[in-house]
């Protein structure tokens, strides 16, 4: 009998079970703007198991916001409470000096994390400035994942910063989060795919144009495309959608999926 | 578990201003698109109608020749005041609406330039209470405190609120509890378990399935009703029943 489609499974509102998905852009925990309805680990589980989704890569409110340290924790007792569910960034705010976001993220990463979550919007501080650069100096040693917010002319996070970030630091993989947020966004973040051969593209974003996941996959490769969706700052449910219903293969939608974010984490099938 | 049918609340037809040229799709193709994400009925506005004039936008959407198309299209005309002489008032805009087959109307008093006031549409908002025909209007066209003062105005007035935001619940669920009719689009409410907590708070009969397209992806309106945990019922309210409901309880369509 021939397999049926992603597409036919997501229209059919199946858990994909049987597919490896990896949730690259996910955060936890209640958020000062607006409620965040069972924002805990217990909830996120919940709306991941009726996906099918298998891992949530996080980095909780709190990190992104004033407690980067106590996020982080709050992400480590996550994973070690809820097994084989969630990979922790350890998340670093551009404001606080080198020195305690380098020990931060030693301390990090002796607890397990496997990557980097940045915000330069959130904390207005640049990408590239100087108390970053410790860090970045780990993660491209460890070819760390760093995930980092990107927006439409997101002075803070500019193509041209990672593009010099990408020559100083080679050994990092840089996640695009959003790619952009918008079509003119991703325009501009997209044209880093031929310069920057380690920089990644995560979907994420409330607002996904018709026909965008399949203008970024023409674009960086579907190996470069990763699936995030900001659960649960945003549900998940709509990125499953979106890429389900893209018009691209379903090889293309496996490796979007899962099959990406498990070689850039590390990941087997669980 | 049977298909759902979904009857999309929010689609807009014809050429738009500015569409990017991944969006730019022709009508029997929006409709294509639409029904390959089983959408089998859609409500829909002429871009003109929204982005040069009402009048020549509603003409151009009365007519599409829409036989053959994979999708039922259902006609929501804009309106605005009738102060200017653009479109008519009180009797003979129930008959404008009955001669063009309006099943529902879209209001864009931001776009348009008219006050949702007493004044400047306290007329306009009587005849479509009047009607009970449903009346979209779209977040970026208004703010939940017009909205409360609106229904309190006009209590039998079927509002439907079109892109309501994840972030929007601190705003809306207090006028929601007080104002009973007005109904949710679901496009871009996409909160975390936010379909989930609506339906638990206010029940399955508020929420009515949309899209947005052509501008938005379809895939992403579905998938949270099709992923839902409410019951059977209420997802088939949510993905098109109660939007058959409102639509068949107009008067419109009255001699």
């Amino acid at each position: 009998m021939e397999a049926r489609s992603i597409e036919a499974r997501v229209l059919a509102g199946e858990a994909l079970r049987d597919e490896l998905v990896v949730d690259v852009h996910c955060h936890m925990g209640p958020w000062a703007a607006f409620v965040v309805h069972e924002g805990g680990p217990a909830g996120m589980v919940r709306t991941m198991d009726r996906c099918g989704i298998d891992w949530a890569c996080i980095a909780p409110h709190a990190a992104i916001g004033p407690d980067f340290g106590g996020g982080n924790d709050e992400a480590a007792r996550a994973r070690d409470e809820i097994p084989g569910r969630f990979i922790a960034y350890c998340t670093l705010n551009g404001r606080y000096p080198a020195e305690a976001n380098a020990a931060e993220l030693d301390r990090c990463l002796a607890m397990g994390f496997r990557g980097i979550k940045l915000h330069p919007a959130v904390h207005q501080t640049p990408l590239d400035g100087p108390n970053l650069r410790p860090a970045f100096e780990t993660a491209s040693a460890r070819e760390l994942p760093v995930l980092v917010h990107t927006w439409h002319n997101d002075a803070l996070a500019s193509p041209a910063m990672f593009e010099a970030l990408c020559h100083d630091f080679p050994g990092i993989r840089f996640i695009l989060g959003h790619t952009g947020g918008s079509p003119e966004g991703a325009d501009q973040y997209l044209a880093l795919a031929p310069k920057c051969e380690h920089v990644y593209f995560d979907l994420c974003g409330s607002l996904m144009n018709l026909g965008m996941i399949e203008r970024i996959v023409d674009a960086a490769g579907d190996e470069r495309v990763l699936f995030g969706s900001d659960l649960p700052f945003i549900d998940c449910r709509p990125m499953l959608g979106y890429i389900g219903f893209s018009r691209v293969s379903d090889e293309s939608k496996r490796r979007i999926l899962g099959l990406n974010a498990a070689r850039l984490f590390g990941l087997g099938d669980r | 578990m049977g298909r759902l049918l979904f009857f999309d609340a929010n689609c807009t037809l014809g050429p738009r201003t500015a569409p990017r040229p991944e969006t730019m799709l022709t009508d029997a193709e929006i409709a294509a698109e639409l029904a390959r994400h089983g959408i089998t009925h859609a409500l829909c506005s002429h871009a003109h109608a929204q982005e040069l004039d009402p009048a020549t936008g509603n003409r151009r959407l009365a007519s599409l020749d829409t036989a053959g198309w994979p999708v039922v299209v259902r006609r929501c005309l804009v309106v605005m005041p009738h102060h200017t002489g653009e479109l008519p008032r009180a009797g003979r805009l129930r008959d404008y609406l009955r001669e063009n087959q309006a099943a529902a109307v879209r209001l864009c008093p931001r776009v348009h330039g008219f006050s949702m006031g007493a004044t400047g549409s306290g007329e306009l908002l009587a005849t479509l209470e009047e009607t009970r025909i449903p009346t979209l209007i779209e977040m970026d066209q208004t703010s939940w405190d017009e909205l409360d003062d609106v229904a309190r105005r006009h209590p039998g007035l079927r509002l439907v609120a079109l892109r309501v935001g994840y972030r929007a619940d601190r705003m809306m669920y207090p006028v929601l509890e007080r104002r009973a009719r007005i109904f949710i689009e679901t496009s871009n409410y996409v909160g975390h378990r936010a379909i989930e907590h609506f339906v638990d708070t206010f029940g399955a009969g508020r929420l009515v399935f949309g899209t947005a397209a052509p501008v938005f992806a379809p895939g992403g309106a579905v998938a949270p009703v099709l992923y839902a945990e409410v019951d059977e019922a209420a997802k088939s309210a949510i993905a098109g029943g109660n939007l058959r409901r409102l639509i068949e309880d107009s008067s419109v369509g009255e001699a």
